[in-house]
């Protein structure tokens, strides 16, 4: 090929062949299973932290997929795929729960007996470790939503601060002043619990 | 002392239940679910618009000879373009200068290019007649006025008594 007609390939490319159609879709879902494979576990922890309920959590994450699906043709050209999913799960769990209806605590007591690792402890621990568990989680979710939402999101070790603001789509400082009032007020929460006990 | 040693036993707690929601294991088989539901969400969802193929392969856009002759219709749409603009543009006119002609009377142009035209005045073809008016002589005036004068006096004065 010569120098002009190699300029030319370059800005005049129309990709409309069969062929090339099915390259392209053959790469897409391809794209897609590796992000199916690398995050789908980070966005099923995500949900649960959120929504604690196995069921609903996986169902947010396929939600979640199925909206990346509609954007697959743009999946390239992000830059942060990783948060752009958890962005995407977050705003799927935050709607979810803000339509489903209150349960009563003592279902998240069970549901997180059922779910969380119980080696080598008895039956009578694993009860009381699941309800010291829901008393904290029932003080998380007394607190106001923008601190609470910032220390849900700064238990996973793998999101720093700055991707925790970009999900939340708000400033680092922010991020770190929300953390800070969180931890007071949770702090206040258990002591004033534990007083009047 | 006692109230901080409070607060971080409580923060440490709520990290603890955090931190184990937070990397609890997803369940088994969570990838092949949702990759079942992908391919079956694949075939339902549309793709966005696409350019339909072209059906010979001898005119296909991206033949090698397709994409010269593109590229020189394309040279030839602009430098035809180029030149019907040229061809169409007039010359400019260059601007007579009138000559520099040096100003009578005394006034010169200070050394200006062009001098506007001056108005012509208007031409007198007959010549003017003032008629005036005649003008009475100075010398009238006060003549009336002594006149006057000495017959106010006259009949001023008292009448004299007739000689007794």
């Amino acid at each position: 090929m010569s120098t002009g007609q190699a300029v030319f390939a370059g800005w005049m490319e129309i990709p409309t062949s069969a062929a090339h159609e099915r390259d392209h879709s053959q790469a897409e879902e391809e794209m897609l299973a590796a992000l199916v494979s690398q995050y789908s576990g980070t966005l099923y922890r995500v949900a649960f932290s959120v929504l604690r309920n196995a069921a609903d959590a996986e169902d947010a994450v396929q939600e979640a997929f199925l909206r990346v699906l509609h954007h697959r043709d743009t999946l390239h050209e992000l830059r942060d795929q990783r948060v752009w999913l958890i962005r995407i799960v977050w705003n799927i769990v935050l709607d979810r729960k803000r339509r489903a209806k209150t349960r009563p605590e003592t279902d998240d007591v069970a549901d997180l007996a059922r779910v969380l690792p119980a080696e080598g402890l008895s039956a009578e621990q694993i009860a009381s470790a699941a309800e010291h568990h829901a008393h904290v989680l029932a003080c998380v979710e007394r607190l106001p939503a923008k601190e609470r939402q910032v220390l849900m999101l700064s238990a996973f070790e793998e999101l720093s601060s700055v991707e925790i603001a970009s999900i939340l789509g708000t400033t680092e400082s922010s991020v770190r002043s929300r953390l800070f009032r969180a931890r007071n007020l949770m702090a206040e929460l258990l002591n004033h619990a534990r007083s009047l006990r | 002392m006692n109230t901080t040693n409070q607060n971080a036993l409580a923060n440490d707690s709520v990290e603890a239940t955090l931190r184990l929601i937070a990397n609890l294991p997803a369940p088994k088989g969570l990838e092949d679910r949702i990759n079942a539901s992908l391919r079956t969400a694949q075939q339902s969802v549309p793709r966005k618009g696409r350019l339909l193929s072209w059906p010979g392969t001898k005119f296909r856009p991206g033949s090698d000879w397709m994409r010269s002759a593109a590229a020189a219709a394309i040279v030839l749409v602009v430098a035809g373009g180029g030149w019907g603009i040229y061809s169409h543009m007039q010359p400019a006119r260059s601007v007579a200068a009138p000559p520099h002609v040096a100003a009578s009377a005394g006034f010169s142009s200070a050394g200006a290019m062009r001098t506007p035209n001056t108005l012509n005045g208007p031409v007198v073809t007959h010549p003017v007649t003032v008629k005036t008016r005649p003008v009475k002589s100075p010398a009238q005036k006060p003549h009336h006025r002594v006149k006057a004068a000495a017959a106010n006096k006259a009949a001023a004065q008292p009448i004299a008594p007739a000689a007794k």
